[in-house]
């Protein structure tokens, strides 16, 4: 199926490709199932890029305002294409809604995804470095070193966002190509709904949420990793954790489990409100932090005490930063 | 000296170590990863497998530590109390990448300034190097000239066949804790000579690519100006995972903590060249304003600066960086790139 529709979006891309135009999509790396970020400017390379269940890097944190100041060059004047997920095009709408930027640079491409997977889970599970790896319509099959294949369930190695299809959901929004059966991804997102999904702050007694929260946060780096890849998060060098001008640091480098949680509560009250769930904070921990326990939670709240949902449309005011008058005061 | 330890002996074996310092090995933690970790109980210790994302570098250079507390008095002068770790410690399971990597690690802070923190540190630790049977695909230390078994700055380096270890015997301070476990080894026979050799050929034909870097080791700079770096910085989104993860990487910074306004202490934390405050100056310049020169800075880094400083490449090819990259970006490519831009010149 996804091969049908990377067909579809080189068909699509070179219909509406016009001189001086940018494409951010992805490309094949070296490494076996290592997908890449692909800039290209040239209609001929149009061809190079892929989509299949590899594809997991959000493209959507390559439009902010400080990427873009360090990729395109001075003379650019034209469109960027970019190529999303349904998930990742949520985090475009943030990103028009954050006026990070204008929405008549992007022409939007969202194409149908029924799950990417987490490599991770597939290297943990063979132990041993894989030679090749390749995907059939329900299997991931890989071959390590000895030559020997190992066949997964497509379903027990997505990443785990992709098992439920609220991420899924398409944007109020009437400027995008849609690349596949509209129809039928609508009818799957409806019909595989999970919601409610147990979090630990649902099961765990107070105590031993604490312990858990603290035995978690006690293995982070303070790699930023989780800071730089999520698409909410565009202060760029006026972050205040690290803020170089200000005197007092609101939190200083020390590496401490209290301050890993404060590093994080910070991060994710400060996202919250611009937070769609896309995941990409846990997926790029190199420590496997499991992240979708606080965002997830927030994201919740923020349903819950608003009816707000982040990357909806593309023009929604943030509901921490705005106030209508006549509203109750919270 | 060699020795043969017995498959079924090494539990003995570790439980008679640990008794001479505490013991630092890959342990399987609870999300099935294996980590450096102080062992607790002996049989959680799992020497077979991948390299642990973590290097062991972490022992020896901790990401924070207090250098020093101090104390004003009331006439302005101050007692400076220091902060100096002497209990002996034991790392065994180390590759030849990261014995390299602390090998380098020795080499710089002993001679760009002596760091005394971490020389007395070395001094009571006790290093067990691990001949490597299980590279990665993200591997590549066959390009900067090294082998997967090389034994570089261990004190004892071990090997697994089906039936036993051997243990290569390297230094005094190996000596000392072989002499302590004695009863549990045995003579190793001259038939053993050949088991580290066949372990190498075995690994090396795993690795994925070879880039032969020495050919053009010191001539690196001349890819400065190059317009590969750009091809890279574009996807970077310069967090620092790299930095963290990799096993040469020496940076830091220090700060001061108050508890009152006499006492405070002296600490320091690891610090990232990928981070944009890491150089920026006090008049607001910042000489590695774009992400370019900052991915250009940490790779000329490894592969040219400590040439010029030290004479040694400061990367060991373990692949931590790609492996912990969220963003897919493979060091194999870049080096490859680089080595086009040196021995061909830009198309």
């Amino acid at each position: 199926m996804k091969k049908q529709i990377e067909q579809n979006v080189h068909q699509l891309l070179t219909e509406i490709w016009k001189p001086g135009d940018l494409l951010i999509a992805w490309k094949k790396a070296s490494l076996p199932g290592h997908r890449i970020p692909a800039f290209i400017y040239h209609k001929e390379e149009i061809q190079e890029t892929v989509f299949d269940s590899f594809c997991d890097i959000s493209l959507a944190k390559y439009l902010n305002e400080q990427n873009r100041q360090e990729i395109l060059p001075n003379s650019f004047q034209g469109t960027i294409h970019v190529v999303c997920k349904p998930c990742d095009a949520k985090s475009v709408m943030q990103t028009f809604a954050d006026q990070q930027i204008s929405e008549d640079l992007v022409s939007l491409i969202v194409v149908a995804c029924d799950g990417v997977v987490n490599r991770k889970k597939i290297e943990n599970q063979i132990e041993q470095s894989i030679v090749s790896i390749t995907e059939t319509d329900y299997q991931m099959i890989g071959t390590d070193i000895a030559g020997k294949e190992h066949a997964f369930e497509k379903r027990e190695v997505w990443l785990d966002k992709c098992a439920d299809t609220s991420h899924c959901e398409l944007p109020y929004y009437f400027g995008y190509y849609f690349v596949g059966e509209e129809k039928e991804h609508r009818r799957r997102v409806k019909n595989l709904y999970r919601t409610h999904k147990k979090l630990p702050q649902d099961t765990l007694p107070p105590a031993d949420l604490q312990k858990m929260i603290h035995q978690e946060l006690s293995r982070c780096i303070r790699c930023n990793a989780c800071r730089n890849i999520c698409p909410a998060c565009f202060c760029s060098d006026q972050c205040v954790f690290d803020k170089p001008k200000e005197p007092v640091k609101l939190l200083d480098n020390h590496v401490t489990t209290e301050n890993n949680i404060l590093y994080h509560m910070i991060r994710f009250h400060h996202v919250a409100p611009n937070c769609t769930g896309c995941g990409e904070c846990e997926r790029a921990c190199p420590k496997d932090i499991p992240l979708h326990i606080f965002y997830e939670y927030f994201n919740r709240c923020m349903e819950e005490e608003f009816g707000y949902k982040a990357g909806k449309t593309n023009d929604e005011r943030q509901k921490l930063l705005s106030y209508n008058l006549g509203e109750d005061l919270v | 000296m060699r020795k043969r330890l017995k498959i079924n002996n090494l539990h003995a074996f570790l439980q008679e170590i640990q008794k001479q310092g505490s013991l630092i090995a890959p342990v399987k933690t609870n999300t099935e990863e294996r980590e450096f970790m102080p062992v607790e109980k002996i049989s959680q210790v799992a020497l077979e497998g991948s390299n642990p994302l973590r290097s062991p570098k972490e022992y020896l250079f901790p990401q924070m530590e207090t250098m020093y507390q101090y104390h004003i008095q009331k006439e302005g002068k101050a007692t400076i109390k220091e902060t100096l770790h002497q209990e002996p410690q034991i790392i065994i399971g180390i590759r030849p990448c990261d014995l390299h990597a602390l090998s380098y690690a020795k080499e710089f802070y002993s001679t760009t300034h002596k760091d005394v923190y971490i020389l007395e540190r070395w001094k009571h630790t006790t290093l067990i190097g691990w001949a490597c049977q299980t590279p990665l695909n993200t591997c590549f230390c066959t390009s900067l000239g090294d082998s997967p078994v090389d034994s570089k700055c261990a004190d004892i380096m071990m090997a697994k066949t089906d039936q036993f270890y051997i243990l290569e015997v390297l230094t005094a301070k190996g000596k000392d804790l072989v002499e302590t476990v004695g009863s549990l080894l045995e003579d190793s026979p001259d038939a053993d000579d050949d088991i580290i050799p066949t372990i190498r050929r075995q690994t090396e034909a795993m690795i994925r690519e070879k880039v032969d870097l020495l050919s053009i080791k010191g001539r690196i700079d001349s890819a400065y100006s190059s317009s590969i770096w750009k091809k890279y910085s574009d996807t970077c989104i310069a967090c620092g995972a790299c930095t963290f993860n990799c096993p040469t990487c020496t940076c830091f910074d220090t700060a001061d903590q108050l508890e009152t306004c006499q006492d405070g202490c002296r600490y320091r934390t690891w610090d990232t060249c990928q981070n944009y405050a890491f150089t920026l100056h006090a008049s607001g310049h910042n000489p590695r304003g774009t992400r370019e020169d900052r991915l250009r800075q940490r790779v000329m880094h490894k592969y040219h600066y400590s040439v010029e400083q030290l004479g040694l490449f400061s990367c060991t090819g373990c692949g931590r960086c790609t492996r912990s990259c969220p963003v897919n970006i493979d060091m194999v490519s870049i080096i490859k790139d680089i080595k086009e831009v040196v021995s061909h010149g830009e198309e």
